[in-house]
Parts: structure tokens; sequence; C-alpha cells
């Protein structure tokens, strides 16, 4: 502490005045008892008004010393060391309402942290199964990407072969046979496309009566008078042209009713449908 | 008395010790009761703020600290402290009688100024100092004003009464020096 500072600050003059609060009145004190110089200075001020106020001594008349020694007489000594206690009081008051504050502002910086953490948990828990939605949709979606591949990759595929199909039907070197219902079967219809270039036999399913599972269609080719069996068939995708065998050099094709797996030779009065080339 | 005589009388009054009250009276009446009369500028007030204050110095003589400073600033405060409360009393009773009758104010004026001539004991001392320094005893000792107080009522800046209060209180105790030396 800078010693010269305080004592010239002017607080020392006030305090011998009397103008002090009890906050600077205790300061002066405590201050004046840890540096000599302070307490010097102050003993000097107050020396000087002693000897001032001395020079206004006026004598009190005789009779008022007895009758205030008798005043004191009657008067019982107050044993307490502190001065006056009240200021005291408030100032203990005033140190503990400090600590009162801070210890106020830690509860509310407390609070304050925890709330935050709060905050932040509940964020990052947020966050966490956002994260975790997101992952669940990006794998339905690549899930449903993947599907679609699927999809396409066979729509692509089918349409190859349809467009296959298309090109055979409709090349010039292939044939149409119509197959016409026999007289058992009027309202039967099925066609044969032939190519004789690339030895494909295709069928198509025109009007045939649906079977039950014990049964199948066989298809035959008729070559020099002879049948020979182009494969079995059914009437789930009537739809579809149906890829059967080939055999050179038919006259005639015609589609038998046969049992399941077909026959080694077509069941005549089973004969549906029928057409020569 | 001297400074030993002085710390034996507080010990023995601090012990409940009658004569040394009586030693102190005798000692230390005058200036007190001087001190009274300076302040309140009344012979019977200044009696019954004497008898206050040597109860109180007898009853509180437990709470006087010698880091404070002397037994004698400590009487001085009690007594002064004692006095201008009741001078404050007194001149609030007069303001109001002010604000009924103009002429009180000039005899209250003319009264302000007669006292410190009345009851100055050594003209000596008080002359050895400028009047602006006694004006600043005056009102910051004797009656008790604030340095803010003392501004407004004598309408000089507040720096300035801290400038004075501080120089009349050095003035002082060069003069003691002084006094002193003659002794």
């Amino acid at each position: 502490m800078d010693v010269k500072n305080y004592i010239s600050s002017g607080i020392l003059e006030r305090y011998v005045f009397g103008e002090v609060s009890s906050q600077e009145k205790q300061e002066v004190a405590c201050l004046s008892k840890i540096y000599p110089e302070i307490q010097k200075e102050l003993f000097a001020h107050q020396l000087g008004v002693e000897k001032m106020v001395s020079k206004y001594s006026v004598t009190p008349p005789q009779e008022l010393k007895q009758q205030i020694l008798l005043k004191v007489s009657n008067t019982s000594q107050d044993h307490s060391t502190t001065e006056e206690k009240d200021e005291k009081i408030i100032s203990i008051n005033r140190t503990n309402q400090k600590l009162e504050s801070n210890k106020n502002i830690y509860k509310y910086l407390a609070a304050a942290c925890s709330v935050g953490m709060i905050l932040l948990l509940a964020g990052g828990f947020y966050l966490n199964n956002l994260n975790t939605d997101l992952k669940g949709t990006i794998a339905a979606n690549d899930n449903k990407i993947t599907d679609l591949e699927g999809d396409y990759n066979q729509m692509a595929a089918t349409n190859e072969s349809i467009n296959q199909k298309f090109e055979m039907v409709t090349s010039a070197s292939t044939s149409k046979i119509l197959m016409k219902g026999t007289e058992n079967q009027p309202t039967s219809l099925a066609n044969v496309f032939v190519s004789e270039e690339n030895e494909n036999v295709y069928l198509q399913v025109g009007n045939l009566p649906g079977i039950s599972e014990n049964n199948d269609y066989q298809l035959w080719a008729i070559v020099d008078g002879k049948p020979e069996s182009l494969g079995v068939f059914n009437t789930e995708n009537k739809e579809e042209l149906l890829e059967m065998k080939y055999f050179p050099n038919a006259q005639a094709y015609a589609v038998t009713l046969e049992p399941k797996g077909g026959s080694e030779s077509p069941t005549m009065e089973n004969m549906y449908v029928y057409g020569g080339v | 008395m001297s400074e030993n005589e002085i710390i034996q009388n507080v010990a023995s009054l601090q012990l409940g010790d009658h004569v040394a009250l009586e030693k102190i009276y005798d000692n230390y009446s005058p200036a007190l009761f001087g001190l009274c009369l300076k302040i309140v500028k009344d012979e019977a007030l200044a009696q019954d703020i004497l008898q206050e204050a040597f109860v109180k110095i007898w009853s509180k003589v437990n709470t006087y600290d010698n880091n404070k400073g002397s037994f004698f600033t400590w009487m001085l405060n009690i007594t002064r402290n004692l006095a201008i409360d009741n001078y404050r009393k007194i001149t609030r009773h007069q303001t109001i009688s002010i604000q009924n009758n103009e002429k009180s104010v000039h005899i209250l004026k003319d009264d302000k100024m007669d006292i410190p001539i009345h009851h100055i004991g050594l003209k000596d001392l008080v002359n050895g100092l400028p009047d602006e320094q006694v004006e600043m005893i005056e009102y910051l000792y004797f009656k008790g004003y604030t340095q803010q107080e003392t501004s407004d009522e004598l309408n000089i800046p507040l720096g300035t009464v801290k400038t004075r209060s501080r120089t009349a209180i050095a003035s002082l105790r060069e003069i003691f020096k002084l006094f002193v030396l003659w002794m």
C-alpha cells in the first residue's frame, strides 16, 4: 500500500472532523495500527484539534461537578469493548450480504451450467436420433434403388426378348402358320411362327380352352406324314410368344391335349387346332 | 496531567474507580464544557450536555481503544457528537421561527458572527489562522457540517472546501508546535 498516497488522500482530515462513514472509520483505525506513519499523522492531526479546543476552555460551575459525579455513581458501566455495536453489525451484515450474493452467483452459474449440459445432451440425443433415422431412410432408399434396378434389368431383358421376338415375327424370312380349330374345337385358334433361316419356332396361343393341372397341350410338327413333338405348354401365359423346339421341313403343325408331360405320339381324337404350311 | 497519569486513570476508570473519574473531570471538564458552549451557545444546555457526556465517558470507557487516538480526543468526540446533535435540534426550531419572522433571520446571522469572538480563549491562536481556515474549522468541526454542506452553505466549490480544511488542520498542527516552543 502507498502510505503517502493514503495520507495525502484527505481521509485523515475528514476522520478528525468526524466526516467518515463507519466503514472508513474502521479502515483508518485498522490502517493506523498497521502503518506507524499513518498513526503518527493521525495523532498529530488530533493533537492539533485538542490544543485548539483547549483554547476555548471554560470552567463549569462548581455545583455541576457534584451533580455529575452523583449522576455517574448511579450509572453502571458497560463492559462491552465493542464500540458502536450497531455499525459493526451492519458492516458484518454487509460482508455477509456480499458472500451471500456471491453464493447466489455461484448458484445461478451452477444452475445455468446444468441447464446448458441438459440442453447439450438433449441436442446430442436428438441429433443422434436424427442421424439414425436418416441412415435408415438412406438404407431403405438404397434397397428401393436396388429393387428398381432389378426391375429395370428384368424389364430391359423382357424388352430385349420382346424385341427379338418382334424382329423374328416381322422378319421376311419368317412364315406364319395359322392353326384353325378342328371339328370338335371349332372356336380354337393358335399360330406358329417358323424361321427356317434361324431354326426357330414360336407358338402364339390364340384361343385354347383352359386345362386342368393333369394335362398339357403338346405341339407337333408333321414331317413326311409323321408327327414330331415340339414340346408341351399350357395356357397360363396366353399373351406370350412361346419358344418351342425346331424341326426342319415340317409340312403341318398341330396341337393336341395330352396327359401332363406330353406323349410319345399324339392322341388324334384330342387334336384342337391344325394348320398346314 | 502527564501521559502516565492519564494511562493510569483510564485503567482505573475501566475498573470502575470513581476517584479516577473525578481526576479526569477536574482535568478535562473545562475543555469539554468550553466545547459544549462553543457548539450550542447556551449555558444551561451546555451543562446538560456535559453531564450526558461524562455519563457516557464513564459507562463506555471500556470501548476506548488507544490505537485510535488519545483519551482526550476520545472524550472530545463523545462530547462533540452530543453537542452537535443538540445544536441541530435547536437550529431546526430556529428554522421554523425564521419562516415566521424575517427579523429573526438577521438576529440569528448576527448571533453566528458574535459567537467565535465570545468564546475564543486565546485569540492569538485563531488569529494566527487566515479567516477562511477559521471558517472551515467553524463549519466542519464545531457545526459538524459535511464538506458538501459547507460548500453549499458558503457557496464555494467542494474542491476549495477540501483544500482549505486540509490546510486548516495543517495550520493547527504548526501553531501547536509553536505553542509548545513558547511554553
